[in-house]
């Protein structure tokens, strides 16, 4: 057969949907670096998956099994110690992609129309990528793990009216218990990826058909087609992400940690991953009653209105052109100030533990 | 050498092998230097092409050589 493609024709839209591909074009300029975000964090995903699915091979979601499951992979299966340590680290990358593919795409302002539509996908893989993390933390069956994830229910627990409910689903009942393992490995390991590979999907096809955003106030110059120029560039970049992640995952391993004690009382200086550390500290700053008031409710209030304006930012800074005609700067130094905040809290907080 | 790779493979990720837990940081690093390398040689290879595609854009095309 001289055209093995051939074979496809009707069949499957294979030449289509090369054609479809082929399409895509990278606008060339010297902020190109800031594209490569979005490949690596979807290759750390990719990462997360097949590690994810090697773990649960051994892995046992019971209070009794967990941690010993946990030990066994680390200690008695051959590089599962690796294995762990990959899964653990490239969560960390993948959370650190995230933001900055998301604070990349924020100073672009890169969620106008007509990549609406992408934004908030992305958006949501944010939050998904967080409640993976979340949801991750309990698996082990740690120490930290177990009072780490007692305190997080407890935050959205205190929202007014569905709080109650909110909490209660998570733990499945009034404390963190085998039903909550059971429920977390739910989340972490079927109901999270499903949602998140649709998302995913629905992100890509909505990136291959907009195309990628010019920073703001650029014109349009040289463009680089995305097959095969610019998919070199993002191999050379998986290739450097792969590195760092085999370098923290083999000169920082991960180790089995100590088995969680239900009725013990939480560790001294216990604190969360560095990606919560910033509303963390803001708790720990604020007072515990503002206005008589518990401040937990402030801290949700605040979070939910955060989320909301995230995801209406593209018609809230349209609204805002149009009553600026277009001289605004806003949205900039908002960003600054969210980063710089993000930044020195997490400095902070490793600094004064 | 096919053999004892495919051995490896097979092998990778069952239990019984492996006691003790992690290795120690002298195994680690050896694992880190080969694991350098080889992705350092293969980045060095696509640059290259990369490269090479810039200076000519028509050069993946088989047909035209």
């Amino acid at each position: 057969m001289s055209d093995p493609m051939k074979w496809f024709d009707g069949r499957i839209p294979l030449r289509e949907l090369s054609a479809f591909l082929r399409r895509k074009i990278v606008p060339g300029h010297g902020q190109m670096f800031w594209y490569l975000f979005g490949g690596l964090t979807l290759l750390f995903i990719c990462i997360q998956l097949v590690t994810g699915i090697l773990l649960s091979l051994y892995y046992q979601p019971t209070p009794e099994t967990a941690f010993e499951s946990v030990a066994r992979i680390t200690n008695n299966v051959n590089f599962g110690w690796l294995i762990r340590g990959i899964h653990r680290w490239s969560a960390h990358l993948v959370v650190f992609c995230v933001l900055v593919h998301m604070a990349s795409k924020y100073f672009f302002v890169a969620y106008r129309k007509p990549r609406e539509a992408t934004w908030i996908s992305g958006m949501m893989l944010l939050g998904i990528v967080v409640g993976f993390a979340f949801t991750g933390y309990l698996l082990p069956w740690t120490k930290e793990g177990y009072f780490a994830t007692q305190i997080g229910i407890e935050i959205p627990g205190s929202m007014p009216l569905v709080g109650g409910f909110i909490a209660r689903f998570l733990r499945g009942g009034e404390y963190v218990d085998g039903v909550t393992l059971t429920r977390v490995f739910s989340l972490h390991a079927v109901i999270l990826p499903l949602i998140s590979l649709a998302i995913i999907l629905f992100h890509l096809i909505q990136n291959q058909y907009t195309g990628s955003a010019l920073p703001k106030g650029r014109r349009p110059g040289r463009e680089i087609p995305f097959l095969p120029d610019f998919l070199y560039r993002d191999t050379l970049a998986w290739i450097v992400g792969i590195m760092v992640l085999l370098t923290c995952s083999l000169i920082f391993p991960i180790e089995t940690g100590l088995k969680a004690d239900t009725l013990a009382s939480p560790p001294e200086g216990i604190r969360p991953e560095w990606y919560f550390i910033p509303l963390y500290q803001t708790i720990k700053w604020l007072p515990a009653y503002i206005l008589g008031l518990n401040t937990e409710i402030f801290i949700n209030a605040g979070v939910g209105c955060l989320v909301m304006a995230l995801f209406l930012l593209p018609w809230i800074h349209r609204t805002r052109e149009e009553i600026f005609s277009g001289t605004d700067r806003t949205f900039r130094i908002i960003g600054i100030a969210g980063l710089l905040y993000f930044i020195v809290t997490v400095v902070y907080s490793w600094l004064v533990p | 050498m096919a053999g004892t790779m495919t051995g490896m493979l097979l092998n990778a990720f069952q239990e019984g092998g492996a006691v003790g837990g992690i290795p120690d940081i002298g195994v680690r690093l050896s694992i880190w230097f080969i694991a350098m390398f080889m992705l350092a040689v293969g980045g060095a290879m696509i640059y290259l092409r990369m490269r090479e595609l810039e200076k000519d854009p028509h050069s993946y095309d088989s047909k035209q050589d």
